[in-house]
């Protein structure tokens, strides 16, 4: 999952962007309302993590242009601005949520994980495909057969499965998978989506699954449901 | 504690009251002697009656008297008294007495000629006693035909008689004695009335103060806006109502302003906090190895620093409530000590300050205070001039104000953005966020240029900010130190 971060505060750029990548997350990360105006016009982002206090344009108004541009991605705003009036006007320009300064990392990525089951038309947080469970908010996998077991995937591989889980029944090219998987700072191999493919789908039936992600040919992957799956 | 409504009162009655004794005691003065006046008309009358009443035979002198037409004179308790006496012979009466004397004697004689006295009669009792010296008028009887000559002989040998006549004062004394006790009693009550009158007057009067008094009762620091009511109230008041609303007004200002800063200011620390939560919550969510612990660690130094360089600036501000403008600085000098202090600074950024510093004139303005202000402006102008932190310090004075100018040239700053120079935590560029710089400087130069009752304003122009101090004029004589220091101390920077 792609998410932009726009914050001023270079300290802050740092630690969350982090925390965010180690939590499977592609971030890029952007300085003011300005740039993130760019960002979120010319990549798809799930989530757009943005401040409101920032140089040339402030959040809000980035806000603003964003959506007027058409922009869906689900946008959580981060500001030190603790009152009724800066909630308010942060969600009526068109933020989908709003998270005020100091926050808890853990609450962040709870917010940013329920945004991105939003944009995604998920309600669960648990997504379950066949025997196949994906949980977004434990970041875990299990395969629940008559012997119920986890999946130890690697933070790409599971950000992977996850986007692919959101987007069940619906195939997904792999240059979409590229630019929800990777930001801008990472070097992508040109069969890195299928190599990463190529183990889920080994770890999976190792671990008694049924081979649920199948390849479109000339489009990309699709996760199926089991009763999808062809024989 | 003095009480207005006591004094008042107090003051009142004791005028009041004087007034109405005075008035009183001048008023029983009049009628005493009005009714005197008439008591002696009464007496005069008596007099002038025996008088006309007395004749002389030529060998005879005697009163034409008769008890019938004048009874008052017959023995009794309310007798009143008459005495016909020779003044050739005072010694003993030789005319006629009342009957109402008897063998009585008089117990003090009353002079001849003497005007109306207060005596004691001689039954004892008080009375009011005048006497008359005359000559009788001749006998009727001599007035007859053939008598003519006789008539001449009797006038000729005419003595001088003494007649006294004194009537008792019981009915004077009595009517006196009434008007004094209805005047005494009268006086009481009208004290009382005073009393109650006053009470209620001055309650009335003071009506307003009570008002008032509720009204500032209910004003605190969360209802500041709110004014007391100046319609209806007395002219005296005004102008101190006035006064208390413009009062009130300064507070509401002070406070708003107070909170104001102290919103922004909490604002702001809360995004170090967040810094440093964020940093400390991902660094250790997992294991990690030491040089990530190290690296995480001077980051939160890093931002601790700037915290606490926030928080640094945010206590000078707030211990800076006392007043600045007290004593009096030679701005000239404090420009040339600060601005030697950022010479380095700025030729390490290859540019230089110049200082024209020929006016030394003194501003009424603490030099700490000063010292605070230019430090803040020109380690602005050095930091953010562009392309090159070529700053220009000069001071200027008129018959007022003392002026400070720093200019510097600063391209892509804006009217827009110099609009926003003193607001606090504003910043043109999040690139300098993590420079160490809060937002803060321009705004505390500010506040404590309004503190010195002076101003600071700034603007764009041909690619420069001009940011304009000025300061009142000190009322004591031109700084002579350093007065024959050259025109331009110029201080470049050494590449």
């Amino acid at each position: 999952m792609r998410l932009l971060l726009a914050e001023d505060s270079v300290s802050l750029q740092k630690s969350l962007a982090q925390g965010l990548r180690e939590n499977g997350y592609a971030v890029d990360v952007v300085g003011d309302g300005k740039q993130a105006v760019i960002y979120g016009v010319t990549t798809q982002y799930d989530v757009i993590v943005i401040d409101v206090m920032m140089p040339e344009v402030d959040g809000i108004t980035a806000i603003r242009r964003l959506r007027d541009k058409g922009v869906t991605s689900g946008v959580l705003v981060l500001s030190a601005k603790d009152t009724i009036e800066d909630r308010v006007l942060g969600l009526r320009s068109g933020a989908d949520d709003y998270l005020v300064k100091p926050f808890a990392f853990a609450e962040l990525l709870a917010r940013i994980q329920a945004l991105a089951r939003r944009v995604h038309g998920v309600r669960s947080s648990a997504m379950v495909i066949g025997p196949l469970e994906v949980d977004p908010g434990a970041k875990s996998v299990r395969v629940v057969t008559d012997r119920p077991r986890t999946v130890d995937l690697a933070p790409r591989e599971y950000a992977l499965l996850e986007y692919l889980a959101h987007r069940v029944g619906k195939p997904v090219s792999r240059a979409e998978l590229e630019e929800h998987l990777y930001d801008d700072r990472s070097q992508v191999t040109s069969n890195a989506i299928d190599v990463t493919v190529s183990t889920i789908r080994a770890k999976l039936t190792q671990a008694g699954c049924p081979p649920l992600i199948q390849t479109r040919r000339k489009i990309g992957y699709v996760l199926v449901p089991i009763e999808g799956i062809d024989p | 504690m003095t009480s207005i409504r006591g004094v008042l009162t107090a003051s009142l009655f004791r005028t009041l009251g004087l007034i109405m004794i005075g008035g009183g005691v001048l008023l029983y003065g009049g009628i005493r002697r009005a009714l005197t006046s008439q008591f002696d008309e009464t007496l005069r009358g008596r007099l002038t009656t025996l008088m006309a009443a007395t004749r002389w035979d030529g060998t005879h002198l005697d009163i034409d008297f008769t008890g019938e037409a004048m009874p008052w004179y017959q023995p009794g308790l309310q007798a009143e008294y008459f005495e016909l006496i020779s003044a050739a012979k005072s010694d003993r009466p030789t005319g006629q007495r009342s009957p109402s004397l008897g063998g009585r004697e008089w117990t003090h004689r009353p002079a001849a000629g003497s005007s109306y006295v207060d005596d004691v009669l001689p039954d004892g009792r008080r009375g009011r006693i005048v006497s008359s010296t005359f000559r009788p008028l001749p006998d009727e009887e001599l007035d007859a035909v053939g008598r003519e000559q006789e008539r001449v002989n009797a006038v000729a040998s005419s003595p001088e008689v003494n007649l006294t006549v004194a009537m008792g004062r019981e009915s004077l004394d009595s009517a006196l004695n009434s008007i004094a006790g209805a005047f005494l009693a009268g006086g009481v009550v009208v004290c009382i009335a005073l009393v109650v009158g006053i009470r209620a007057a001055v309650r009335r009067g003071l009506a307003p103060l009570a008002t008032i008094s509720a009204q500032v009762e209910k004003i605190d620091a969360r209802t500041l806006a709110t004014r007391v009511e100046t319609r209806g109230t007395p002219e005296e008041l005004a102008p101190i109502l006035d006064r208390l609303n413009q009062l009130i007004a300064r507070l509401e200002e002070a406070f708003s302003r107070e909170r104001r800063f102290a919103s922004a200011a909490a604002h702001e620390l809360r995004t170090p906090v967040a810094e440093l939560r964020t940093l400390l919550e991902v660094s250790l969510s997992r294991d990690r190895c030491a040089e990530e612990y190290r690296i995480a660690m001077s980051e939160a130094l890093s931002i601790s620093l700037r915290a606490e360089g926030l928080v640094r600036t945010l206590l000078t501000l707030a211990r800076r409530d006392n007043p600045v403008a007290n004593t009096e600085t030679a701005v000239a000098d404090v420009l040339e000590e600060v601005a030697t202090r950022h010479e380095q600074s700025a030729a390490e950024h290859g540019g230089e300050i110049i200082c024209v510093c020929s006016d030394r004139t003194l501003a009424g303005i603490d030099g700490d205070a000063l010292r605070c202000i230019l430090d803040n402006v020109i380690a602005n102008a050095v930091e953010y001039a562009s392309p090159l932190p070529r700053v220009r310090c000069e001071v200027h004075s008129d018959d007022r104000r003392v002026s400070v100018t720093v200019t510097n040239p600063a391209d892509g700053v804006y009217e827009s953005d110099v609009a926003r120079f003193f607001e606090p935590f504003w910043r043109k560029s999040a690139s300098r966020t993590d420079r160490g710089h809060l937002g803060l400087g321009l705004s505390v130069a500010k506040e404590l240029a309004e503190r010195g009752n002076g101003t600071m304003t700034a603007v764009a122009s041909d690619g420069c900010v001009v940011v304009t101090l000025s300061l009142p004029k000190s009322h004591g004589r031109e700084h002579a130190a350093g007065a024959e220091s050259g025109a331009v101390a110029q201080m470049r920077s050494t590449d």
